[in-house]
């Protein structure tokens, strides 16, 4: 009997040792998107057939033990529904292109392919991820994405769905996208682990395009090692080789390289004024740092305008990117209030406003790779409560909470990549969340030091779904 | 007719001291328009905290 929550390696030695076929294991998650995709709002399209052939492709490949270095062989896996596939409708979460087809697959999903996983879902989003401001869970055609732990809070935008359903055990993985927050957000608040690699490392070909000079794909699993795992399948080698790109700080990398202890730097600011169940899972985070042998050290984050930067360069980008909605009026047939217009008035952001936030990112990059010369990772809660409600506004929620810097913003500004898990309960027995950040090209640094962690932890928590 | 330099400028000294313009504007009902212009006047402030950040002519644009 598989249990629908084991982690890919675990799944990965069932398919190997023959205890389970990939048909067998893709029909039992079938089966549950089906049965449990609506409750949780997850799921726009199943791609049953493709599945089925797939699998199958994948138990020819066992059997004949063409398993070598394809840990993915025969896994089960769902797609952010920004992801082209040709096989299914591509909706971008969004009413105006709900019927949207392409001929080809994303190359993400091309990679993946080709490593022998198997897809499943097409999973839900938040409408154009996010690209015109919503305020409200209920920002997507297929209505807002619920918490498997509790369904009248909402999973986290904008990568929802594989949120949720990789917490619910409905995939034992999924591909997210982030612009500045939608992995790491949605892994916060349904208690997944959620990886947003260095900026440039996944190729974003047939991926839909919010802010090209922001968005990046990733995995969502329930561990930092599966994490691991599929960033090992869909990293680009050709441009990334070895974890680097040819931008970023090639002395932190050197000295990173195989490096087990960190020099961890704790955000001053990011868990003073948070929930308090967030605080004291932060800090109990902090001591199992401590007892790994990690060196830990309070640190003051520069204060410079990361909000209003990543604010602006989405607003104007994105009002770019979609501007055919804004030109034929069809963003108005977007769920969300906010996003009906938001779009038009991100369209009257002046480019010279633009073109400064792009300038203040440069003085960003300075500032916190120094910083970096000083740390090897930055920690803070992901964020600062549990997830929101379904229902009211966002802004008009915890308003008393303050969540310090915006090291979510800032790291997506310099590209730098980032890691979320579960690290605790908290409000309405919702999950709370820690992250770690690296500076750019460190991605194998940082999950090797994320999966140590959560090793220590030893935290995986299941629904009861 | 070409437009010089000088009457650009003044042009857009204009625009600057009108309502903020909005694109595609021939898509929304003035209730909408008059909304949206609310929210830009609101969003004034963080707008603010990033043009009082202090550049230089030397201080280039790093797009990723």
């Amino acid at each position: 009997m598989i249990d629908a929550f084991s982690t890919v390696a675990g799944l990965g030695r069932a398919l190997r040792a023959r205890e389970v076929s990939s048909t067998e294991l893709t029909k039992l998650y079938l089966d549950r998107l089906e049965k449990h995709g609506p409750t949780f709002g997850a799921v726009v399209t199943i791609t049953r057939e493709r599945a089925l052939r797939e699998a199958a492709a994948a138990d020819a490949a066992l059997a004949a033990g063409n398993t070598q270095n394809r840990p993915l062989l025969g896994i089960p896996y769902g797609v952010k529904d920004l992801l082209a596939t040709k096989d299914a409708p591509t909706t971008w979460g969004a009413e105006p292109y709900r019927n949207q087809q392409f001929s080809f697959d994303a190359t993400v999903v091309e990679k993946l392919t080709e490593a022998g996983a198997v897809l499943c879902a097409k999973l839900a989003m938040v409408e154009l991820a996010g690209a015109f401001g919503y305020n409200n869970a209920d920002a997507s055609f297929t209505g807002p994405g619920r918490s498997p732990w509790n369904t009248k809070f909402w999973s986290g935008g904008s990568s929802t769905g594989p949120a949720a359903a990789v917490s619910a055990g409905l995939v034992p993985f999924a591909i997210g996208s982030e612009t500045s927050g939608s992995i790491l957000t949605p892994a916060a608040f349904s208690g997944v682990t959620g990886f947003r690699p260095t900026y440039g490392a996944v190729s974003r070909h047939g991926a839909m395009a919010l802010s090209w000079t922001l968005d990046k794909l990733g995995p969502m699993a329930r561990t930092a090692a599966d994490c691991n795992t599929v960033f090992g399948t869909i990293v680009e080698r050709a441009v990334f080789p070895s974890g680097r790109a040819s931008w970023v700080h090639s002395d932190v990398m050197a000295r990173l390289a195989n490096k087990r202890l960190a020099r961890i730097g704790l955000v001053k600011g990011s868990w003073e004024n948070v929930q308090p169940a967030v605080r004291e899972h932060f800090l109990e985070s902090v001591e199992v740092l401590r007892s790994l042998g990690h060196t830990i050290s309070e640190i003051d984050y520069p204060d410079l305008p990361y909000g209003p930067a990543v604010s602006v360069i989405i607003d104007a980008e994105g009002a770019s990117a979609f501007e055919e909605l804004l030109r034929d009026g069809r963003a108005k047939l977007l769920r969300a209030k906010a996003d009906q217009l938001g779009g038009f008035e991100s369209a009257a952001t002046l480019a010279i406003d633009y073109l400064r936030a792009q300038r203040i990112r440069a003085k960003v990059r300075t500032a916190l790779m120094e910083l970096f010369e000083k740390v090897d990772l930055l920690v803070s809660p992901t964020r600062a409560t549990v997830a929101f409600p379904i229902g009211p506004n966002f802004d008009e929620v915890y308003r008393d909470v303050r969540s310090g810097p915006s090291v979510i913003g800032s790291m997506n500004l310099i590209g730098a990549p980032g890691i979320a898990m579960p690290n605790g309960f908290g409000e309405h027995g919702l999950p709370t969340s820690i992250q770690f950040n690296a500076a750019p090209a460190n991605d194998s640094f940082l999950l090797n030091a994320a999966i140590h962690f959560q090793q220590a932890l030893n935290l995986f928590p299941k629904p009861p779904v | 007719m070409t437009t010089s330099r000088r009457d650009f400028a003044k042009s857009m000294a204009v625009l600057a001291a009108c309502p903020p313009l909005v694109p595609f504007a021939n898509r929304l009902t003035s209730d909408e328009l008059a909304r949206i212009e609310q929210s830009l006047k609101e969003a004034a402030p963080m707008l603010e905290r990033l043009r009082a950040f202090p550049l230089t002519n030397a201080d280039e644009p790093d797009f990723v």
